[in-house]
């Protein structure tokens, strides 16, 4: 049964779908202007961040090509996944989720909290399901947390350009 | 084998983009209603509006993960068997399948990360375009706020008439909101812009540049 409930919670479409509608929903979700913008201004850092994570996990992983588990421990684990085919570290997904609940955090901690804690337990599931070591999903996680530091600090760098952008993207009436 | 993996492609493309729309038009409900944000919602009423969001949530999620039981495809009834991605069979999945039916490899007939990304954004902006087709309809049957729905008047009366941006639709369809965002960064983009300028940091990259254009 919980085998049945795993392989659900860590396939590759649910949680980062969940990931997606937050920072979509984040964009809408502010009751006045100014609480707008700073929800705004955080789907902006995370977006952002999720393409500087995949660009960290590209050039990691053309560098450093280590075995999925179960093609090192062979029968010695159950496998309840399909069998990836690129390197196991760093694990991308974690990387992206990460980067999300870290962006979001900037402009509510509360949520960023939640999310982090969603993310764990994402992490928890995919190592569970045979498909990444504990240190995969560990550095993942290093990773997108990074990045979405590194996105806030390219924000505050480029100031007032995103600022800008977000009032062009008002004066079309989107945000 | 490569025509099956084309299918199966489809197949995972069509069910997610479902999936991506339905849940994407259920959050942007709920968050509508929660900045009241008039103009997206599906219903006149907020209470209706959340539940219908609540809904469409479910039934996406419910039709991507069950459809694989009528549905005929490459479900991931081998893989999770005997662990390879390579043993897969056609057909619908059962019920003891269903769970690891989705989980299928790119490499046979499943999806690589950047399509999720990509056909997300498409299903988001198109639920958007949705939202606001329908509210544009709603507000033309319905100018006044629904009677009994205490919270819109008070959003709605708690702030200002807003002129731009989602603001303007709390109150305006989406076409008056556009002409009227479009008025108002004609009338005061550029002081906007200014007022960002020169509340930059010292240190930031487009301030420094504007100092050296200046000198």
């Amino acid at each position: 049964m919980f085998d049945n409930v795993a392989k659900v919670l860590a396939s590759d479409y649910l949680f980062p779908l969940v990931f997606s509608v937050v920072m979509f929903a984040i964009w809408f979700v502010g009751r006045d202007v100014t609480e707008r913008r700073i929800y705004q201004r955080a789907t902006l850092i995370g977006a952002v961040a999720i393409g500087i994570a995949n660009l960290v996990v590209d050039i990691i992983d053309s560098a450093y090509d280590r075995q999925r588990p179960f093609d090192e421990l062979g029968d010695s684990m159950t496998l309840i996944f399909y069998r990836s085919t690129d390197p196991s570290f760093p694990a991308n997904p974690m990387a992206v989720v990460f980067a999300v609940a870290m962006a979001l955090m900037f402009a509510n901690r509360r949520l960023g909290w939640w999310l982090i804690a969603v993310a764990s337990i994402y992490s928890v599931l995919r190592v569970y399901v045979g498909t990444f070591y504990p240190t995969d999903v560990i550095g993942g996680a290093a990773i997108g947390i990074a990045a979405a530091l590194v996105s806030w600090f390219l924000f505050e760098l480029m100031k007032p350009i995103p600022e800008i952008v977000l009032r062009f993207l008002r004066g079309l009436g989107v945000a | 084998m490569s025509d099956q993996i084309a299918t199966a492609v489809n197949l995972m493309v069509r069910d997610y983009l479902i999936l991506a729309f339905l849940v994407s038009l259920g959050t942007l409900q709920i968050a509508v209603t929660i900045s009241g944000i008039r103009g997206l919602w599906l219903l006149p009423n907020r209470n209706l509006t959340r539940y219908l969001g609540i809904l469409l949530i479910v039934v996406g999620l419910a039709y991507y993960i069950f459809s694989p039981i009528w549905i005929d495809g490459p479900w991931a009834a081998g893989s999770v068997i005997d662990g390879t991605s390579e043993n897969r069979q056609w057909g619908t999945a059962s019920l003891s399948e269903v769970s690891g039916a989705r989980n299928l490899n790119d490499i046979h007939g499943g999806m690589a990360g950047t399509a999720y990304a990509v056909y997300f954004v498409a299903s988001a902006v198109l639920a958007t375009i949705f939202a606001a087709i329908i509210g544009a309809i709603n507000l033309r049957l319905s100018p006044s706020r629904s009677e009994g729905d205490a919270w819109s008047e008070a959003i709605t009366q708690a702030v200002p008439e807003p002129t731009d941006g989602l603001d303007a639709l709390k109150t305006a369809d989406p076409i008056t909101t556009l002409k009227s965002s479009l008025n108002n960064l004609r009338q005061t983009g550029k002081a906007d812009i200014r007022n960002e300028m020169s509340s930059a940091h010292r240190w930031s990259i487009p301030y420094m540049i504007g100092r050296m254009w200046r000198n």
